[in-house]
Protein backbone atom coordinates (compact mmCIF):
# COMPACT_ATOMS: atom_id res chain seq x y z
CA UNK A 1 0.00 0.00 0.00
CA UNK A 2 1.71 3.42 -1.20
CA UNK A 3 0.87 5.67 2.04
CA UNK A 4 2.78 8.70 2.72
CA UNK A 5 -0.09 8.87 6.03
CA UNK A 6 -0.44 12.28 5.97
CA UNK A 7 -3.46 14.89 6.35
CA UNK A 8 -3.47 18.41 4.21
CA UNK A 9 -6.03 20.64 5.67
CA UNK A 10 -7.64 23.88 4.71
CA UNK A 11 -10.65 25.02 5.54
CA UNK A 12 -12.65 28.65 5.52
CA UNK A 13 -16.35 28.00 6.91
CA UNK A 14 -18.21 31.38 8.12
CA UNK A 15 -20.89 30.75 10.03
CA UNK A 16 -22.96 33.57 11.84
CA UNK A 17 -21.15 33.60 14.98
CA UNK A 18 -18.72 31.40 14.41
CA UNK A 19 -15.40 31.61 11.41
CA UNK A 20 -13.24 28.40 11.23
CA UNK A 21 -9.93 28.85 9.65
CA UNK A 22 -7.21 26.07 9.94
CA UNK A 23 -5.02 25.43 7.75
CA UNK A 24 -1.91 22.66 8.83
CA UNK A 25 -0.88 19.41 7.96
CA UNK A 26 0.46 16.40 9.67
CA UNK A 27 1.43 12.65 9.79
CA UNK A 28 -2.00 10.43 11.08
CA UNK A 29 -0.66 7.71 12.19
CA UNK A 30 -2.14 6.07 15.40
CA UNK A 31 -4.45 8.16 17.31
CA UNK A 32 -4.32 12.05 16.74
CA UNK A 33 -6.20 14.20 19.26
CA UNK A 34 -7.93 17.07 19.10
CA UNK A 35 -8.67 19.45 22.06
CA UNK A 36 -10.46 22.69 22.71
CA UNK A 37 -13.26 23.85 24.72
CA UNK A 38 -16.78 23.54 23.62
CA UNK A 39 -17.39 25.68 20.51
CA UNK A 40 -14.12 26.05 19.05
CA UNK A 41 -14.35 24.70 15.74
CA UNK A 42 -13.26 21.10 16.39
CA UNK A 43 -16.76 19.17 15.26
CA UNK A 44 -16.70 21.49 12.83
CA UNK A 45 -13.23 20.95 11.03
CA UNK A 46 -13.97 16.76 11.49
CA UNK A 47 -17.39 17.64 9.68
CA UNK A 48 -15.18 19.34 7.02
CA UNK A 49 -12.88 16.46 6.48
CA UNK A 50 -15.50 14.09 6.21
CA UNK A 51 -17.30 16.03 3.44
CA UNK A 52 -20.72 17.08 5.34
CA UNK A 53 -19.43 20.86 5.01
CA UNK A 54 -20.56 21.62 1.88
CA UNK A 55 -20.17 25.13 2.28
CA UNK A 56 -16.64 24.92 3.40
CA UNK A 57 -13.90 26.42 0.99
CA UNK A 58 -10.65 24.68 1.04
CA UNK A 59 -8.04 21.69 0.53
CA UNK A 60 -8.22 18.26 1.82
CA UNK A 61 -5.45 15.42 0.87
CA UNK A 62 -5.20 12.29 2.50
CA UNK A 63 -2.51 10.26 1.98
CA UNK A 64 -1.20 12.31 -1.04
CA UNK A 65 -4.99 11.98 -2.66
CA UNK A 66 -7.07 14.94 -3.23
CA UNK A 67 -10.34 15.18 -1.86
CA UNK A 68 -11.40 18.82 -1.83
CA UNK A 69 -9.64 21.45 -3.57
CA UNK A 70 -10.99 25.06 -5.29
CA UNK A 71 -12.27 22.72 -8.78
CA UNK A 72 -12.99 19.30 -6.91
CA UNK A 73 -15.45 17.96 -4.21
CA UNK A 74 -15.33 14.35 -3.60
CA UNK A 75 -18.98 13.63 -2.28
CA UNK A 76 -18.43 12.02 1.79
CA UNK A 77 -19.50 8.38 0.25
CA UNK A 78 -16.40 8.56 -2.06
CA UNK A 79 -13.83 9.99 0.81
CA UNK A 80 -13.47 6.59 2.43
CA UNK A 81 -13.45 8.37 5.63
CA UNK A 82 -15.68 7.43 8.35
CA UNK A 83 -17.17 9.41 11.30
CA UNK A 84 -18.37 9.09 14.36
CA UNK A 85 -20.10 11.34 16.04
CA UNK A 86 -21.24 12.38 19.69
CA UNK A 87 -24.87 10.98 18.75
CA UNK A 88 -23.52 8.06 17.73
CA UNK A 89 -26.39 7.44 15.18
CA UNK A 90 -26.63 3.82 15.39
CA UNK A 91 -29.83 3.01 12.42
CA UNK A 92 -32.68 1.67 14.84
CA UNK A 93 -34.13 -0.15 12.37
CA UNK A 94 -31.70 -2.42 12.16
CA UNK A 95 -29.94 -4.97 14.42
CA UNK A 96 -26.67 -4.85 15.92
CA UNK A 97 -25.25 -6.84 12.95
CA UNK A 98 -27.10 -5.33 10.03
CA UNK A 99 -25.53 -2.13 11.77
CA UNK A 100 -22.54 -3.50 11.56
CA UNK A 101 -22.11 -4.96 8.05
CA UNK A 102 -24.28 -1.91 6.66
CA UNK A 103 -21.00 0.15 5.60
CA UNK A 104 -19.08 -3.36 5.06
CA UNK A 105 -21.55 -4.35 2.25
CA UNK A 106 -20.98 -1.05 0.79
CA UNK A 107 -17.40 -1.11 0.77
CA UNK A 108 -15.54 -1.32 -2.49
CA UNK A 109 -14.01 -4.52 -2.51
CA UNK A 110 -10.38 -2.92 -1.85
CA UNK A 111 -11.27 -1.70 1.15
CA UNK A 112 -13.26 -4.44 2.57
CA UNK A 113 -9.90 -5.40 4.14
CA UNK A 114 -10.89 -6.04 8.07
CA UNK A 115 -12.63 -8.96 8.44
CA UNK A 116 -16.12 -9.27 10.21
CA UNK A 117 -14.70 -11.44 12.91
CA UNK A 118 -11.79 -9.78 14.01
CA UNK A 119 -13.72 -6.82 14.66
CA UNK A 120 -16.36 -8.74 16.90
CA UNK A 121 -13.47 -10.68 18.82
CA UNK A 122 -11.51 -7.57 19.37
CA UNK A 123 -14.66 -5.00 20.28
CA UNK A 124 -15.96 -8.47 22.29
CA UNK A 125 -19.54 -7.89 19.90
CA UNK A 126 -20.17 -11.47 20.05
CA UNK A 127 -22.94 -11.46 22.79
CA UNK A 128 -24.91 -8.61 21.28
CA UNK A 129 -24.80 -9.14 17.55
CA UNK A 130 -28.70 -10.10 17.57
CA UNK A 131 -29.64 -7.46 19.72
CA UNK A 132 -32.09 -4.71 18.77
CA UNK A 133 -30.14 -1.61 19.00
CA UNK A 134 -31.99 0.97 21.25
CA UNK A 135 -31.43 -1.92 24.14
CA UNK A 136 -27.44 -1.46 24.09
CA UNK A 137 -26.06 0.72 27.19
CA UNK A 138 -23.90 3.28 26.26
CA UNK A 139 -21.26 1.79 26.12
CA UNK A 140 -21.68 -1.03 23.95
CA UNK A 141 -23.29 1.20 21.69
CA UNK A 142 -20.16 2.94 21.12
CA UNK A 143 -18.38 -0.43 20.16
CA UNK A 144 -21.31 -1.12 17.73
CA UNK A 145 -20.42 2.51 15.96
CA UNK A 146 -16.84 1.83 16.40
CA UNK A 147 -17.08 -1.64 14.97
CA UNK A 148 -19.70 -0.44 12.04
CA UNK A 149 -17.02 2.53 11.27
CA UNK A 150 -13.86 -0.25 10.71
CA UNK A 151 -16.32 -2.75 8.96
CA UNK A 152 -16.75 -0.19 6.54
CA UNK A 153 -12.95 -0.18 5.90
CA UNK A 154 -11.80 3.72 6.01
CA UNK A 155 -8.81 4.87 5.43
CA UNK A 156 -9.27 7.25 7.99
CA UNK A 157 -11.74 7.41 11.43
CA UNK A 158 -12.87 10.20 13.29
CA UNK A 159 -14.24 10.30 16.28
CA UNK A 160 -16.07 13.55 17.82
CA UNK A 161 -16.69 12.66 21.26
CA UNK A 162 -17.17 9.38 21.21
CA UNK A 163 -17.70 9.45 24.91
CA UNK A 164 -19.28 12.46 25.44
CA UNK A 165 -22.54 11.77 28.33
CA UNK A 166 -20.63 8.19 29.78
CA UNK A 167 -19.10 8.81 33.04
CA UNK A 168 -15.83 7.12 34.31
CA UNK A 169 -16.96 3.54 34.46
CA UNK A 170 -18.32 3.52 30.76
CA UNK A 171 -15.90 4.92 29.51
CA UNK A 172 -13.53 1.94 30.43
CA UNK A 173 -15.86 0.18 28.38
CA UNK A 174 -14.80 2.08 25.29
CA UNK A 175 -11.25 3.77 25.31
CA UNK A 176 -9.54 0.56 26.31
CA UNK A 177 -11.03 -0.97 22.76
CA UNK A 178 -9.97 2.31 20.52
CA UNK A 179 -6.54 1.61 21.69
CA UNK A 180 -6.44 -2.28 20.59
CA UNK A 181 -8.64 -0.98 17.28
CA UNK A 182 -5.94 1.12 16.45
CA UNK A 183 -2.87 -1.24 17.46
CA UNK A 184 -4.67 -4.07 15.38
CA UNK A 185 -6.09 -2.80 12.81
CA UNK A 186 -3.67 -0.06 12.07
CA UNK A 187 -6.48 2.90 10.85
CA UNK A 188 -5.39 6.29 11.77
CA UNK A 189 -7.84 8.15 14.16
CA UNK A 190 -8.63 11.82 14.77
CA UNK A 191 -10.19 12.03 18.27
CA UNK A 192 -11.55 15.30 19.01
CA UNK A 193 -12.78 15.76 22.94
CA UNK A 194 -12.87 18.51 25.62
CA UNK A 195 -11.73 16.04 28.15
CA UNK A 196 -7.66 16.50 28.19
CA UNK A 197 -7.68 12.89 30.38
CA UNK A 198 -8.83 11.04 27.54
CA UNK A 199 -6.54 12.62 25.07
CA UNK A 200 -3.70 12.04 27.57
CA UNK A 201 -4.65 7.95 27.41
CA UNK A 202 -5.27 7.38 23.62
CA UNK A 203 -2.86 9.84 21.79
CA UNK A 204 0.25 9.92 19.88
CA UNK A 205 0.01 13.12 18.45
CA UNK A 206 -2.36 16.46 19.74
CA UNK A 207 -3.60 19.44 18.49
CA UNK A 208 -5.32 22.54 20.36
CA UNK A 209 -7.85 24.12 19.05
CA UNK A 210 -9.20 27.34 20.14
CA UNK A 211 -11.41 29.92 18.24
CA UNK A 212 -11.97 28.64 15.41
CA UNK A 213 -8.61 27.57 14.41
CA UNK A 214 -5.52 25.34 15.62
CA UNK A 215 -3.14 27.31 18.69
CA UNK A 216 -0.45 24.53 18.81
CA UNK A 217 0.15 21.17 16.99
CA UNK A 218 2.85 17.86 17.94
CA UNK A 219 4.03 15.56 20.89
CA UNK A 220 1.17 15.79 23.41
CA UNK A 221 3.35 15.79 26.07
CA UNK A 222 4.61 19.51 24.36
CA UNK A 223 1.41 21.04 23.49
CA UNK A 224 0.04 20.15 26.94
CA UNK A 225 2.87 22.74 28.26
CA UNK A 226 0.65 25.83 26.23
CA UNK A 227 -2.67 24.94 28.57
CA UNK A 228 -3.47 26.91 31.33
CA UNK A 229 -1.56 24.48 33.96
CA UNK A 230 -3.89 25.57 36.54
CA UNK A 231 -6.82 24.71 34.56
CA UNK A 232 -6.00 21.53 33.48
CA UNK A 233 -4.28 20.43 37.17
CA UNK A 234 -5.96 17.60 37.17
CA UNK A 235 -6.11 16.23 33.96
CA UNK A 236 -2.10 16.92 32.35
CA UNK A 237 -0.49 13.81 31.64
CA UNK A 238 1.96 11.66 29.57
CA UNK A 239 2.01 8.29 28.52
CA UNK A 240 5.49 6.18 29.20
CA UNK A 241 6.16 3.30 27.25
CA UNK A 242 7.81 0.48 29.84
CA UNK A 243 8.78 -3.06 29.77
CA UNK A 244 6.66 -5.60 31.81
CA UNK A 245 9.02 -7.77 33.51
CA UNK A 246 7.75 -9.97 35.81
CA UNK A 247 3.84 -10.94 37.20
CA UNK A 248 3.11 -11.56 41.00
CA UNK A 249 -0.15 -13.21 41.10
CA UNK A 250 -0.07 -13.64 45.11
CA UNK A 251 0.29 -9.82 45.28
CA UNK A 252 -1.60 -8.96 41.90
CA UNK A 253 1.26 -7.04 41.24
CA UNK A 254 3.62 -6.41 38.05
CA UNK A 255 7.32 -5.54 37.55
CA UNK A 256 8.06 -3.02 34.95
CA UNK A 257 11.25 -2.10 33.91
CA UNK A 258 11.87 1.42 32.23
CA UNK A 259 14.80 2.34 30.28
CA UNK A 260 18.57 2.13 32.20
CA UNK A 261 16.92 -0.72 34.21
CA UNK A 262 15.13 1.00 37.04
CA UNK A 263 11.93 -1.05 38.20
CA UNK A 264 9.16 -0.45 39.75
CA UNK A 265 6.20 -2.45 41.05
CA UNK A 266 2.74 -1.61 40.89
CA UNK A 267 -0.91 -3.26 41.24
CA UNK A 268 -1.97 -4.75 37.86
CA UNK A 269 -3.65 -7.71 36.20
CA UNK A 270 -1.48 -7.49 32.83
CA UNK A 271 0.31 -10.94 32.90
CA UNK A 272 1.90 -11.07 29.43
CA UNK A 273 5.16 -10.94 30.57
CA UNK A 274 8.09 -9.10 28.06
CA UNK A 275 5.68 -7.38 25.83
CA UNK A 276 6.02 -3.09 26.45
CA UNK A 277 3.31 -1.46 28.01
CA UNK A 278 2.04 1.59 28.08
CA UNK A 279 1.77 3.51 31.88
CA UNK A 280 -0.53 6.88 32.32
CA UNK A 281 1.32 9.17 34.10
CA UNK A 282 -0.43 12.20 35.45
CA UNK A 283 1.77 15.43 35.73
CA UNK A 284 0.82 16.39 39.28
CA UNK A 285 2.76 13.15 40.11
CA UNK A 286 5.38 13.59 38.91
CA UNK A 287 8.79 15.90 40.66
CA UNK A 288 11.20 17.47 39.75
CA UNK A 289 14.65 17.92 41.18
CA UNK A 290 18.45 18.62 40.46
CA UNK A 291 20.06 15.69 42.11
CA UNK A 292 19.50 12.28 42.40
CA UNK A 293 18.28 12.15 46.05
CA UNK A 294 16.79 9.26 45.98
CA UNK A 295 13.23 10.13 47.04
CA UNK A 296 11.82 7.80 49.59
CA UNK A 297 8.06 7.88 48.45
CA UNK A 298 9.23 7.75 44.82
CA UNK A 299 8.03 4.67 42.43
CA UNK A 300 11.07 5.36 40.22
CA UNK A 301 13.35 8.19 38.91
CA UNK A 302 13.76 8.72 35.55
CA UNK A 303 16.74 11.48 33.97
CA UNK A 304 15.16 13.46 31.53
CA UNK A 305 16.06 16.95 29.66
CA UNK A 306 13.38 19.93 30.09
CA UNK A 307 11.89 19.71 26.29
CA UNK A 308 9.61 22.63 26.96
CA UNK A 309 8.12 24.97 29.84
CA UNK A 310 4.89 26.77 30.13
CA UNK A 311 4.69 30.42 29.91
CA UNK A 312 1.96 31.19 31.27
CA UNK A 313 1.59 33.42 34.56
CA UNK A 314 -0.54 30.67 36.84
CA UNK A 315 0.32 29.48 40.48
CA UNK A 316 2.10 26.33 38.66
CA UNK A 317 4.49 25.26 35.68
CA UNK A 318 4.08 22.63 33.38
CA UNK A 319 7.16 21.04 32.71
CA UNK A 320 7.84 18.70 29.56
CA UNK A 321 11.18 16.00 30.04
CA UNK A 322 12.42 13.96 27.51
CA UNK A 323 13.34 10.76 28.97
CA UNK A 324 14.93 7.48 27.82
CA UNK A 325 10.74 6.36 28.32
CA UNK A 326 9.70 8.68 26.36
CA UNK A 327 7.73 12.05 27.25
CA UNK A 328 7.36 12.76 30.92
CA UNK A 329 4.69 15.88 32.06
CA UNK A 330 5.42 17.56 35.40
CA UNK A 331 3.54 20.07 37.02
CA UNK A 332 5.23 22.04 39.47
CA UNK A 333 4.71 25.56 41.28
CA UNK A 334 6.42 28.11 40.33
CA UNK A 335 8.16 28.82 43.35
CA UNK A 336 9.75 25.79 43.08
CA UNK A 337 10.43 26.66 39.15
CA UNK A 338 12.25 29.97 39.89
CA UNK A 339 14.10 28.15 43.02
CA UNK A 340 15.62 25.26 40.76
CA UNK A 341 15.76 27.73 37.99
CA UNK A 342 14.40 25.00 35.42
CA UNK A 343 14.81 25.93 31.95
CA UNK A 344 14.82 24.67 28.35
CA UNK A 345 17.32 22.32 27.76
CA UNK A 346 18.42 21.36 31.47
CA UNK A 347 18.59 17.82 32.71
CA UNK A 348 16.55 16.93 35.83
CA UNK A 349 15.23 14.03 37.92
CA UNK A 350 11.96 13.21 37.49
CA UNK A 351 10.18 10.94 40.39
CA UNK A 352 6.85 9.39 39.51
CA UNK A 353 4.60 8.87 42.86
CA UNK A 354 1.69 7.04 41.56
CA UNK A 355 1.04 5.20 38.29
CA UNK A 356 -1.97 6.09 37.40
CA UNK A 357 -3.32 3.30 34.78
CA UNK A 358 -1.41 0.26 33.17
CA UNK A 359 -2.70 0.06 29.24
CA UNK B 1 -67.09 -4.63 -11.36
CA UNK B 2 -70.64 -6.59 -9.79
CA UNK B 3 -72.14 -5.21 -7.45
CA UNK B 4 -71.71 -6.37 -3.88
CA UNK B 5 -74.89 -5.59 -2.64
CA UNK B 6 -77.53 -3.20 -5.45
CA UNK B 7 -76.18 0.19 -4.91
CA UNK B 8 -72.64 -0.53 -3.54
CA UNK B 9 -71.07 0.55 -6.84
CA UNK B 10 -70.23 4.14 -5.68
CA UNK B 11 -68.43 2.31 -2.98
CA UNK B 12 -65.84 0.20 -4.88
CA UNK B 13 -65.30 3.35 -6.88
CA UNK B 14 -64.74 5.50 -3.77
CA UNK B 15 -62.27 2.79 -2.42
CA UNK B 16 -60.71 2.57 -5.70
CA UNK B 17 -60.55 6.42 -6.33
CA UNK B 18 -58.93 6.88 -3.24
CA UNK B 19 -56.12 3.65 -3.65
CA UNK B 20 -54.90 5.00 -6.59
CA UNK B 21 -54.71 8.44 -5.36
CA UNK B 22 -53.00 7.26 -2.25
CA UNK B 23 -50.47 5.54 -4.46
CA UNK B 24 -49.80 8.83 -6.54
CA UNK B 25 -49.69 10.59 -4.06
CA UNK B 26 -46.83 8.65 -1.90
CA UNK B 27 -44.72 8.99 -4.94
CA UNK B 28 -45.59 12.69 -5.85
CA UNK B 29 -45.37 13.66 -1.82
CA UNK B 30 -42.08 12.11 -0.59
CA UNK B 31 -39.73 14.06 -2.62
CA UNK B 32 -41.85 17.65 -2.33
CA UNK B 33 -41.55 16.51 1.66
CA UNK B 34 -37.80 15.48 1.39
CA UNK B 35 -37.42 19.20 -0.58
CA UNK B 36 -39.50 20.97 2.13
CA UNK B 37 -38.15 19.32 4.86
CA UNK B 38 -34.14 20.14 4.28
CA UNK B 39 -34.07 23.38 1.84
CA UNK B 40 -33.11 26.83 2.70
CA UNK B 41 -34.74 28.38 -0.42
CA UNK B 42 -36.46 31.37 0.13
CA UNK B 43 -39.69 30.13 -1.75
CA UNK B 44 -40.09 27.47 0.67
CA UNK B 45 -42.71 29.36 2.99
CA UNK B 46 -45.04 29.99 -0.84
CA UNK B 47 -44.74 26.19 -1.19
CA UNK B 48 -46.03 25.46 1.90
CA UNK B 49 -49.17 27.57 1.77
CA UNK B 50 -49.89 26.62 -1.51
CA UNK B 51 -49.83 22.72 -0.18
CA UNK B 52 -51.57 23.74 2.81
CA UNK B 53 -54.43 25.72 0.95
CA UNK B 54 -56.68 22.38 0.67
CA UNK B 55 -56.95 22.46 4.45
CA UNK B 56 -58.44 26.05 5.12
CA UNK B 57 -59.96 26.57 1.24
CA UNK B 58 -64.21 25.32 1.42
CA UNK B 59 -64.10 22.03 -1.09
CA UNK B 60 -66.06 24.22 -3.82
CA UNK B 61 -63.91 26.96 -4.06
CA UNK B 62 -60.51 24.20 -4.79
CA UNK B 63 -63.27 22.21 -6.96
CA UNK B 64 -64.06 25.39 -9.03
CA UNK B 65 -60.63 26.33 -9.49
CA UNK B 66 -59.42 22.21 -10.54
CA UNK B 67 -62.75 22.30 -12.93
CA UNK B 68 -60.83 25.04 -14.61
CA UNK B 69 -57.49 23.77 -14.34
CA UNK B 70 -59.10 20.23 -15.68
CA UNK B 71 -61.40 21.76 -18.51
CA UNK B 72 -61.00 21.72 -21.93
CA UNK B 73 -59.10 25.36 -21.87
CA UNK B 74 -57.12 24.89 -18.58
CA UNK B 75 -53.85 24.24 -17.88
CA UNK B 76 -54.14 20.94 -17.66
CA UNK B 77 -57.23 19.57 -19.31
CA UNK B 78 -55.98 21.76 -23.00
CA UNK B 79 -52.88 19.97 -23.36
CA UNK B 80 -54.54 16.41 -21.95
CA UNK B 81 -57.22 16.86 -24.54
CA UNK B 82 -54.47 17.10 -27.17
CA UNK B 83 -52.77 14.07 -26.20
CA UNK B 84 -55.49 11.81 -25.28
CA UNK B 85 -58.75 13.04 -27.31
CA UNK B 86 -60.28 12.78 -23.82
CA UNK B 87 -61.42 15.12 -21.32
CA UNK B 88 -60.23 15.33 -17.99
CA UNK B 89 -63.21 16.90 -16.40
CA UNK B 90 -66.47 14.30 -15.79
CA UNK B 91 -63.85 11.44 -15.35
CA UNK B 92 -62.22 8.93 -13.44
CA UNK B 93 -58.77 10.23 -14.41
CA UNK B 94 -59.71 13.99 -13.57
CA UNK B 95 -61.14 12.88 -10.17
CA UNK B 96 -57.58 11.36 -9.54
CA UNK B 97 -55.74 14.83 -10.41
CA UNK B 98 -57.96 16.82 -8.53
CA UNK B 99 -57.84 14.81 -5.48
CA UNK B 100 -54.62 14.70 -5.58
CA UNK B 101 -54.42 18.32 -5.40
CA UNK B 102 -57.00 17.89 -2.35
CA UNK B 103 -55.35 15.59 -0.08
CA UNK B 104 -51.93 16.74 -0.85
CA UNK B 105 -51.36 18.15 2.75
CA UNK B 106 -52.77 15.25 4.27
CA UNK B 107 -49.72 13.13 2.89
CA UNK B 108 -47.17 15.63 2.53
CA UNK B 109 -47.29 16.85 5.93
CA UNK B 110 -46.69 13.46 8.00
CA UNK B 111 -43.98 12.55 5.80
CA UNK B 112 -42.56 15.71 6.14
CA UNK B 113 -42.53 16.04 9.69
CA UNK B 114 -40.97 12.52 9.99
CA UNK B 115 -37.81 13.52 8.03
CA UNK B 116 -37.71 16.35 9.74
CA UNK B 117 -37.86 14.34 13.62
CA UNK B 118 -35.04 11.88 12.03
CA UNK B 119 -33.35 14.16 10.96
CA UNK B 120 -30.06 14.76 9.26
CA UNK B 121 -27.42 12.85 11.31
CA UNK B 122 -28.63 9.13 10.48
CA UNK B 123 -27.96 10.08 6.53
CA UNK B 124 -24.78 11.06 7.09
CA UNK B 125 -23.73 8.40 9.19
CA UNK B 126 -24.88 6.46 6.26
CA UNK B 127 -22.78 8.79 3.72
CA UNK B 128 -19.54 8.45 5.75
CA UNK B 129 -20.03 4.56 5.84
CA UNK B 130 -20.47 4.94 1.72
CA UNK B 131 -23.99 4.69 1.07
CA UNK B 132 -24.60 6.74 -1.71
CA UNK B 133 -27.52 9.53 -1.22
CA UNK B 134 -30.31 7.70 -2.91
CA UNK B 135 -28.84 4.39 -1.23
CA UNK B 136 -29.18 5.86 2.06
CA UNK B 137 -32.49 7.73 1.62
CA UNK B 138 -34.15 4.09 0.84
CA UNK B 139 -31.84 2.51 3.39
CA UNK B 140 -31.69 4.48 5.83
CA UNK B 141 -34.56 7.56 5.50
CA UNK B 142 -37.64 6.06 4.65
CA UNK B 143 -37.15 2.96 7.31
CA UNK B 144 -36.37 5.35 9.77
CA UNK B 145 -39.59 7.66 8.82
CA UNK B 146 -41.84 4.46 8.36
CA UNK B 147 -44.41 6.03 11.08
CA UNK B 148 -44.94 8.99 9.00
CA UNK B 149 -45.08 7.10 5.40
CA UNK B 150 -48.00 5.32 7.37
CA UNK B 151 -50.13 8.55 8.71
CA UNK B 152 -49.41 9.70 4.92
CA UNK B 153 -51.30 6.92 3.85
CA UNK B 154 -53.84 6.77 6.23
CA UNK B 155 -55.15 10.53 6.23
CA UNK B 156 -54.43 10.54 2.07
CA UNK B 157 -56.98 7.66 1.64
CA UNK B 158 -59.34 8.29 4.64
CA UNK B 159 -59.73 12.14 3.36
CA UNK B 160 -59.89 11.23 -0.60
CA UNK B 161 -62.31 8.73 0.93
CA UNK B 162 -64.34 11.74 2.26
CA UNK B 163 -64.17 13.81 -0.31
CA UNK B 164 -67.54 15.44 -1.69
CA UNK B 165 -67.44 19.00 -3.09
CA UNK B 166 -64.21 18.75 -5.69
CA UNK B 167 -65.90 15.85 -6.88
CA UNK B 168 -69.39 17.42 -7.20
CA UNK B 169 -67.27 20.34 -9.12
CA UNK B 170 -64.83 18.51 -11.43
CA UNK B 171 -66.30 14.91 -11.58
CA UNK B 172 -70.17 15.30 -11.52
CA UNK B 173 -72.42 12.35 -10.74
CA UNK B 174 -71.94 9.84 -13.52
CA UNK B 175 -72.30 6.42 -12.45
CA UNK B 176 -69.02 3.86 -12.62
CA UNK B 177 -66.86 7.33 -13.03
CA UNK B 178 -67.33 9.42 -10.90
CA UNK B 179 -69.83 8.57 -9.08
CA UNK B 180 -68.56 7.97 -5.84
CA UNK B 181 -69.99 7.04 -2.66
CA UNK B 182 -70.50 10.41 -0.93
CA UNK B 183 -72.17 11.66 -3.63
CA UNK B 184 -74.36 8.82 -4.05
CA UNK B 185 -75.61 9.17 -0.19
CA UNK B 186 -76.08 12.69 -1.13
CA UNK B 187 -78.42 11.35 -4.14
CA UNK B 188 -80.27 9.00 -2.01
CA UNK B 189 -81.16 11.24 0.82
CA UNK B 190 -81.90 13.99 -1.37
CA UNK B 191 -84.44 11.43 -3.45
CA UNK B 192 -85.42 9.92 0.77
CA UNK B 193 -83.95 6.93 -0.20
CA UNK B 194 -83.14 6.73 3.45
CA UNK B 195 -82.80 2.60 3.44
CA UNK B 196 -79.65 2.99 0.86
CA UNK B 197 -78.42 5.87 2.24
CA UNK B 198 -78.36 3.78 5.78
CA UNK B 199 -76.31 0.84 3.93
CA UNK B 200 -73.98 2.74 2.44
CA UNK B 201 -73.11 4.88 5.68
CA UNK B 202 -72.76 2.09 7.47
CA UNK B 203 -70.99 0.25 5.15
CA UNK B 204 -68.06 3.24 4.88
CA UNK B 205 -68.54 3.96 8.52
CA UNK B 206 -67.53 -0.11 9.14
CA UNK B 207 -64.98 -0.18 6.70
CA UNK B 208 -63.24 3.30 7.50
CA UNK B 209 -63.11 2.09 11.56
CA UNK B 210 -61.52 -1.64 10.41
CA UNK B 211 -59.06 -0.07 8.54
CA UNK B 212 -57.79 2.16 11.12
CA UNK B 213 -57.77 -0.53 13.64
CA UNK B 214 -55.84 -2.54 11.38
CA UNK B 215 -52.84 -0.07 10.75
CA UNK B 216 -52.91 1.02 14.29
CA UNK B 217 -52.37 -2.32 15.42
CA UNK B 218 -50.03 -3.28 12.85
CA UNK B 219 -48.33 0.03 13.91
CA UNK B 220 -48.21 -1.03 17.69
CA UNK B 221 -46.51 -4.24 16.31
CA UNK B 222 -44.16 -2.88 14.61
CA UNK B 223 -42.97 -0.24 16.94
CA UNK B 224 -42.94 -3.44 19.68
Amino acid sequence: MNRTNRLDLKFDLVRRNFALDVDTSFPINGITGIFGPSGSGKSTVLRCIAGLERSAKGRLMLDGICLQDADHFEPPHRRGIALIDQGIHLFTHLNVRRNLLYGYKRAPIERQRIKFDDVIENLDLAPMLDRDVVTLSGGEARRVAIGRALLAGPNLLLLDEPCAGLDAQRKREVLPFLRRVEREFAIPMIYVTHDLSELVYLSSMMATMNGGGIEACGAPAIVQTTLDPDAHATTLGAVVRVELSAYDAVLGAVSLTFANDRTATIPSTHTQIGTSVYLQILARDVGLALEADGEQSALVVLEGEIAAISTQKMTHVSISILTANGYLLALVDRLTCSRLNLKIGLNVHASIRHAAMLI
Amino acid sequence: MGEFFPGSGPLFLSIRLAAVTTLCLLVIGTPIAWWLSHTRSPIRPAIEAVIALPLVLPSTVLGFYLLILLGPEGWIGGPWIRLTGTTLTFSFTGLVIASIFYSLPFVVQPIQNAFQSVGKAPLESAYTLGARPIDAFFSVLIPLSYRGFLTASVLGFAHTLGEFGVVLMVGGNIPHETRVISIAIFDHVETLNYALAHKLSAVLLGFSFIVLVCVYALDRKWRR
